[in-house]
């Protein structure tokens, strides 16, 4: 696939990059509209957008450059203080990501002509930023004013010449670098008014310079605009200490790039030679003294500059400082290094690193957070190296026994040292694919807050369309959790977010009357508990009714009158995980809880998790979640069933017993089992799996299993004892409904199937249970 | 190997290419597989039972930490089950980007063969099917049966070594 050009590859790394960004974009603009005057943040979701801009123009992308154009002039406007957030220009901006979304979806399908956004949009949001575009013109007209000084020469004009890809583009690029000027300006006259401070903003800001211009590739100007973000990333601490020198050159490395702009805009190329303007300014970022025939007056007009730095022919010299005779620049340039050398240890003291450090470095001058050293390696590589993680354990258990073995063998022979040996490196071996196997579990965990991210816009929009207000208050977002947890758990999170912002927090006129904030939280909480990592969704709102919900549960028939009065205020809550326990007439009974909750239930399950429910009437409900942290290894019993053994996922497994006959009896010709005061369905492991009949023996043991309310005893014929087994999927090679769900590699190397604990309940349920 | 194996031999047009073959022995008669298409051949192992899978997979086995179908080579052509003895193997092969093992009495030897002593599949050898054939190759004292690996697993069989292949991530 080629898209205007590129290959696939570039749209790819593109669409990852950029889609990241975008989820990022989202989450941060939600949290802006709760802060609306958080200028970082502004500053991030811009920064954001730039990025995305920046690379979409890289790439031709035009319809998605002039959404994101507009988005940013928008933001531009509220950075500057001109524009309000208000609701209405947050669903602008929210509509723009959403169709940029859109764009990167058609990009991912491999289309090349990308939907235009909405021009109505486009244009608001534009109009929104407009405020900011008209102060760059009036920066624009006190620039033209100066530049009449110095246009006698020194610069060549030359013929625009742009690939049509770029040339379309020229208008948003050439405004993004009379944006970025117009920032700077406004820097610079603070840095003149002497508020030094005013230099850690420089990094960030020459950055989106250079990003706009590279897209030129014009030597001149790209050049400039990275001395100057060499400028503010490097040189803070030696600048101050050269400020007259540094301040004059900054003000016409701006008017420079300020006439290039223009003259783009105008379809012309001004070529300056800014060579020796460049390398002065790194020789003061450097903290290194310049020559004396560099040095500028104090207050050097733009003019001297560029005739002192040879932007100019210097033909009116008197102005310019005399030359220095050679004698003089020598003892400058050898006393150079001392003097240099205080200024360096100064900075030195406040910044750990060296102020002449090289780009490479993190940018923490500017204040910005340092950048994760990160590499993206395929999903499938990951799985691979657990695989052969997890056949390295295997031969690892395998050497440990044989050791044992062999130090049995050789008690009190003459070589025994050597088993000795052998059973210290066979401890080691242990060891060390112990930490293998947990530091390849780590690469593939990802924070939960490649979830959360989604979920502060999911409970916006459904309160402005049910008219509540609700707030999502999100803890914990950096707990790690398996990439294939991450993939799970996103559905029943959306379902759960979704059901207490619908019915859960009510209506602000009842929550007044019943003596709360009209705002109604939602709390989404994520934390470590051991081996699993714990999930809890809370709300403020009206809460579960018990009675409700209990009348309902005998009505179905789940129980009985009796029975409903001993149970707990959660056993009976469980009852809203039931399929079908909410059919729309149900819904208005229960105050609608319980949609779909079924599935949710479910997928908890598949991933071998658990969920319990807790809730007051008036005061809210709590919907906590564990689930292991990986799916990929998991606690089993291991049973055998006739001659096969088989693991029985822990998560599932209430108790174990062994039923006397006075126990067992049959309802419908389906064997039944009664424990305490429940009556459980059996399934005879020998049936389900299929055993052959010569080989079936006695399963006196009924292994009591439990998803949702609903238990029943899986009858196995010996009970070998719980492992922790790496999960391997076996996919469905069944024609019929099967009741296994994968495989592992048992300690001997044999391969044992897994229980599909879920399959069985259906399969109770096929036979009326 | 598909392309190899699965294309109508016509004599005398490849007479130049000569066949690296694996042969083995099912109930007497000898077969023979590209190749290319093996990735080894073990001794019989512990075969784990799969409840509700078709009928010729004999169940699944470790392969060094791939969980791998295993189809038993007699069940398939519908011949009398033999007792595993020292002699059994299973070939691992993979077809079309699936890897599956075959259980076959015994494994005989690797033989370059001519193609231009292939010739197309009478339309019954011995009591094979010749739908799963694609040749047989006429050697000075005995015949070789040439494998049509991918018939040998089309149909329903095929769709379901496809989804526990690509759930074991062999693809």
């Amino acid at each position: 696939m080629e898209i205007g050009g590129f290959d696939s590859q570039i749209i790819q790394d593109f669409l990852t990059e950029s889609g990241e960004l975008l989820e990022q974009l989202e989450g941060d603009l939600v949290t802006l509209e709760q802060a609306c005057d958080d200028l970082d943040l502004i500053n991030t979701i811009f920064r954001a957008l730039h990025t995305i801009k920046g690379s979409a123009s890289f790439l031709a992308l035009t319809p998605l450059v002039a959404i994101a154009h507009a988005s940013e002039t928008t933001l531009n406007a509220a950075r500057s203080g001109q524009l309000a957030i208000t609701p209405s220009v947050m669903d602008d901006l929210l509509a723009a990501i959403d169709a940029l979304r859109t764009q990167f979806d058609e990009l991912n399908k491999g289309t090349t002509n990308l939907t235009e956004a909405d021009p109505k949009l486009v244009k608001r949001l534009t109009d929104l930023g407009s405020g900011t575009i008209a102060e760059f013109e009036d920066d624009a007209a006190t620039a033209t004013s100066a530049q009449s000084v110095v246009s006698a020469g020194g610069i060549t004009v030359e013929p625009l010449n742009l690939p049509d890809n770029k040339a379309a583009l020229l208008e948003f690029l050439v405004a993004d670098v009379q944006q970025s000027i117009g920032h700077l300006r406004d820097l610079a006259k603070k840095l003149d008014g002497g508020d030094e401070a005013a230099f850690n903003e420089l990094a960030g800001i020459a950055s989106e310079l250079c990003k706009a211009v590279d897209f030129f590739d014009f030597q001149d100007m790209a050049d400039l605009a990275h001395a100057i973000q060499e400028a503010g990333e490097n040189g803070v601490q030696n600048l101050s200490a050269a400020f007259d020198q540094f301040i004059p050159r900054f003000h016409t490395s701006l008017h420079i790039l300020d006439d290039q702009a223009k003259a783009l805009a105008e379809g012309r190329r001004h070529v300056w030679n800014v060579q020796t303007l460049c390398e002065r300014i790194q020789t003061l970022v450097d903290g290194v003294a310049l020559p004396e025939d560099a040095i500028l007056p104090e207050g050097a007009s733009i003019d001297l500059t560029l005739r002192v730095d040879e932007l100019i022919p210097d033909s009116t010299d008197p102005q310019a400082e005399p030359a220095a005779t050679p004698s003089t620049q020598i003892a400058a340039d050898a006393g150079s290094p001392d003097e240099a050398q205080p200024v360096e240890d100064a900075s030195d003291e406040s910044n750990p690193k060296p102020a002449s450090g090289k780009k490479t470095e993190a940018k923490d001058a500017a204040g910005k957070p340092v950048v994760e050293q990160t590499v993206r390696v395929e999903v499938g590589r990951l799985e691979t190296l657990m695989n052969l993680v997890g056949e390295l354990v295997l031969q690892k258990n395998r050497i440990g026994a044989l050791a044992r073995q062999a130090d049995d063998a050789l008690k009190g022979a003459a070589n025994d040292e050597l088993s000795e040996h052998l059973l210290t490196s066979s401890a080691a071996l242990d060891r060390v694919a112990g930490d293998i196997q947990v530091a390849v579990m780590r690469t593939r965990m990802q924070p939960l807050d490649k979830l959360f991210g989604k979920y502060p816009r999911l409970i916006r929009d459904l309160a402005g369309k049910t008219g509540k207000k609700i707030k999502l208050v999100v803890e914990g977002g950096d707990t790690e959790v398996d990439k294939s947890v991450i993939e799970e758990l996103g559905d029943p999170l959306v379902h759960i977010l979704r059901n207490s912002a619908d019915h859960g927090v009510e209506m602000p006129d009842v929550r007044k009357a019943a003596g709360k904030p009209e705002e109604g939280t939602i709390r989404l909480t994520a934390s470590h508990e051991g081996s699993f990592v714990q999930v809890v969704i809370a709300d403020d709102g009206k809460g579960l009714d018990r009675a409700v919900i209990g009348a309902k549960a005998v009505e179905r028939g789940l129980t009985t009158e009796a029975e409903l009065a001993t149970k707990t205020d959660s056993e009976i809550f469980r009852y809203i995980f039931e399929a079908g326990f909410s059919t729309a007439t149900q819904v208005s009974d229960l105050s609608g809880r319980g949609v779909g909750m079924d599935v949710v239930r479910t997928n908890i399950e598949k991933l071998k998790g658990t969920i319990t429910i807790d809730s007051e009437k008036g005061q809210g409900t709590t919907l906590t979640i564990a689930i292991p942290l990986t799916i990929a290894i998991m606690q089993a019993m291991m049973v055998r069933v006739g001659p096969e053994r088989y693991a029985v996922p822990l998560s599932n497994i209430v108790e174990i017993v062994r039923p006397t006959p006075e126990q067992l009896t049959t309802i419908r010709e389906h064997p039944v089992m009664r424990l305490r005061n429940d009556v459980l369905p059996l399934i005879q492991a020998n049936t389900i799996f299929d055993v052959p009949q010569e080989r079936r023996e006695e399963a006196p043991f009924a292994v009591v299993l439990q998803s949702g309310h609903r238990r029943l005893g899986l009858m196995v014929s010996e009970l070998i004892g719980q492992r922790e087994i790496v999960v391997k999927p076996l996919g469905d090679m069944h024609d019929a409904p099967s009741a296994v769900s994968g495989a592992t590699v048992r300690e001997d190397g044999g391969v044992s199937l897994i229980v599909d604990v879920i399959e069985l309940f259906r399969i109770a349920k096929g036979r009326g249970f | 190997m598909t392309s190899m194996m699965s294309q109508p031999m016509t004599e005398g047009r490849l007479v130049d290419e000569s066949l690296q073959l694996v042969t083995f022995e099912v109930a007497s008669e000898e077969f023979a597989v590209d190749i290319l298409a093996v990735h080894e051949i073990n001794r019989m192992m512990e075969l784990t039972r799969v409840p509700q899978a078709p009928r010729e997979i004999e169940g699944v086995i470790n392969l060094r930490g791939k969980i791998i179908p295993v189809m038993d080579l007699r069940k398939r052509f519908g011949l009398p089950h033999r007792e595993r003895d020292e002699q059994t193997r299973i070939i691992v092969v993979e077809v079309s980007s699936r890897v599956i093992g075959f259980i076959v009495d015994r494994v005989r030897q690797v033989l370059p063969i001519s193609r231009s002593i292939v010739e197309p599949a009478p339309d019954m050898v011995a009591t094979i099917d010749s739908q799963f054939i694609s040749g047989v190759g006429k050697l000075p004292d005995r015949l070789l049966i040439l494998l049509d690996l991918d018939r040998l697993l089309n149909g329903a069989l095929m769709d379901s070594v496809d989804k526990l292949a690509d759930s074991t991530g062999t693809n």
